[in-house]
């Protein structure tokens, strides 16, 4: 029976629904006690970038989505190597999104019983 | 017991044949007798529509009146589904409109497996 | 360790997915799961190559191999599976999935 889970996010914010959706589904399932993490790797490290502006495109704030998931404990991941790629640098993420290496990927896979992706 | 598998599916009723895919393999998994839950989530919602009827193509949601009639338990996201002007009463026999923090939440504390089919 | 089912069902021309794959798993502990177009990355020489550095074990679909015009002899990568053996994979032989 699965305790815990990993929601894995690979697409960017905006263009699609599937980050946006990925978040909630984290909050749904941390709000009743499962164990969730969030990892944003390849295009879903554009989800941690601060400074977004949903209301020029009339879309729900991923940035929120977010930060709401810091008061369930929820650990909101991106990996370095795909900020590098992307030019994006750590100091430009929203408050609270921790940064790993794609060395750390297995074991947090690991960590977690189920996985689902958007 | 059993293992329990659920299928957590997020493509449309015929965008692709992703539905199709959740649904055989939600029907191979109860026939070799294991538990089975599939949740529709965002565009997925829309393969539990009362009264498709595609000319040529498979009919997803006869597929899941099936897998239902069978014994798998099958939810969707309400938000999802009232997003996109469905309403209650309109969901196929076997369904049960529902949520993520509810249905799934229950779900997956449930499962063994987590199979998501979507792109 | 734990093991991996990874499921694709995008074409290699849609998705690299090869390094994500590598990133979360290493070799022994990972198995992929080809469906709808994600068969045609076991009929690619280069991908297939790909494939076989990365897992452990390849399933392709036959319904969706066969429905697109090939067979289990045109393989480069894996063999062919059913949606029982695929089941038994999931269930039985890894110990989680992942989407890629």
């Amino acid at each position: 029976m699965a305790d815990s889970m990993l929601v894995i996010v690979t697409k960017p914010p905006y263009g699609l629904e599937d980050a946006f959706a990925g978040l909630r589904l984290a909050l749904a399932m941390s709000v009743n006690g499962m164990k969730v993490s969030v990892v944003e790797i390849e295009d879903g490290v554009y989800n941690a970038v601060a400074g977004q502006k949903p209301e020029a495109v009339g879309m729900p704030s991923n940035v929120d989505a977010t930060t709401e998931l810091y008061d369930f404990d929820v650990s909101v991941y991106v990996v370095k190597e795909d900020l590098e790629q992307r030019g994006i640098e750590e100091s430009s993420l929203v408050d609270g999104v921790k940064t790993i290496s794609k060395d750390d990927l297995r074991d947090l896979l690991a960590e977690h019983d189920v996985t689902t992706t958007f | 017991m059993a293992k329990t598998m659920t299928i957590i599916w997020r493509s449309g009723s015929m965008m692709a044949m992703d539905v199709n895919v959740a649904t055989k393999l939600a029907a191979a998994a109860l026939k070799k007798g294991y538990m089975v839950k599939m949740f529709g989530y965002g565009e997925g919602i829309t393969a539990v529509k009362k009264g498709q009827a595609p000319k040529r193509f498979p009919n997803v949601g006869d597929d899941l009146v099936e897998l239902a009639e069978a014994g798998a338990e099958i939810s969707l996201c309400e938000t999802c589904y009232a997003a996109r002007g469905f309403h209650r009463g309109e969901e196929i026999e076997g369904v049960k409109i529902g949520s993520l923090t509810n249905n799934l939440f229950r779900f997956v504390s449930e499962s063994d497996r987590l199979v998501t089919i979507a792109r | 360790m734990v093991k991996t089912a990874f499921i694709v069902i995008r074409s290699p021309q849609e998705l690299e997915f090869t390094e994500t794959i590598r990133r979360l798993a290493q070799q022994d502990d990972a198995s992929v799961i080809l469906f709808e177009d994600g068969v045609y990355n076991a009929l690619q020489k280069e991908r297939a190559q790909q494939l076989n550095e990365v897992a452990a074990e390849v399933m392709v679909a036959v319904d969706d191999l066969e429905a697109r015009g090939f067979s289990g002899s045109d393989l480069k990568a894996g063999k062919t599976a059913d949606y029982d053996d695929i089941v038994e994979m999931i269930m039985e032989r890894t110990d989680r999935t992942v989407t890629v």
